[in-house]
């Protein structure tokens, strides 16, 4: 028995090692980033790939940081004057204490950015299909904010911004022009 | 945070660039009979029942 007792000791000690290994890890994890050798070291993945206080994930680039902007405007079909001003459809969210206990509307507003950034990310040698989900979840986004006239058509853009004050503008992808 | 009135601004800028590289100008692309969002969705149904089988 006391042997037993020993060995639970020695292995307690060596769990704690552990975890006080990985700890630290995860720790330079958030100020270093780990290449291609050390991922081989961390064959099971243990260490978490992302940091916890900050945008940008690591190891990716800064494009990562945008905020996404969906916008749309309406013209008559057909016509040639001038199309409406670009109105907001979905836009990044100031979030409010309040909306740490009660945002109801916060996963369809983060599914329809998660859309949107498909979109905007989308590779152009591949064209969109606009029957796919993400464009046509937009669309129906845009047309029950906008609600154009029968005789008008509809088209929406997909914009990334990156900042908070002077920042650049960046449109990312152009929709077709649609009726409802 | 919505766009400011210079950054829409900018984005029209932008968008006349895309159109005019996409290859038409201005509200040319509003076309006589643009697809429509009920068709789309009928496209869709289509295909993902081509794909069920």
């Amino acid at each position: 028995m006391p042997l037993s007792v020993a060995l639970a000791e020695q292995l307690a000690q060596i769990v704690l090692a552990g975890v006080a290994i990985l700890l630290t890890a995860s720790v330079l994890q958030q100020f270093r980033t780990v290449g291609p050798k050390g991922h081989l070291l961390d064959a099971l993945a243990l260490v978490p790939q992302w940091k916890f206080f900050a945008q940008d994930a690591v190891g990716l680039d800064p494009d990562w940081s945008d905020d996404w902007h969906v916008l749309a405007r309406v013209a008559a079909i057909g016509d040639a004057t001038r199309p409406t001003p670009w109105q907001p459809v979905i836009a990044p969210a100031v979030r409010s204490g309040w909306h740490f206990i009660w945002n109801p509307h916060g996963r369809s507003q983060a599914q329809l950015l998660a859309y949107a950034e498909m979109l905007g990310r989308a590779h152009p040698a591949e064209p969109i299909n606009p029957a796919g989900l993400a464009y046509l979840t937009l669309l129906r986004a845009c047309f029950d904010v906008v609600s154009p006239d029968r005789d008008q058509a509809l088209q929406f853009a997909v914009v990334a911004t990156r900042g908070r004050h002077e920042r650049p503008v960046f449109l990312r992808y152009l929709s077709l022009w649609h009726v409802r | 945070m919505k766009l400011s009135a210079r950054e829409l601004h900018e984005l029209e800028q932008l968008v006349v660039a895309w159109e005019q590289k996409a290859g038409f100008r201005g509200t040319a692309g509003v076309r006589a009979r643009p697809l429509s969002l009920a068709e789309l969705i009928v496209q869709r149904r289509r295909a993902l029942e081509r794909r069920v089988g």
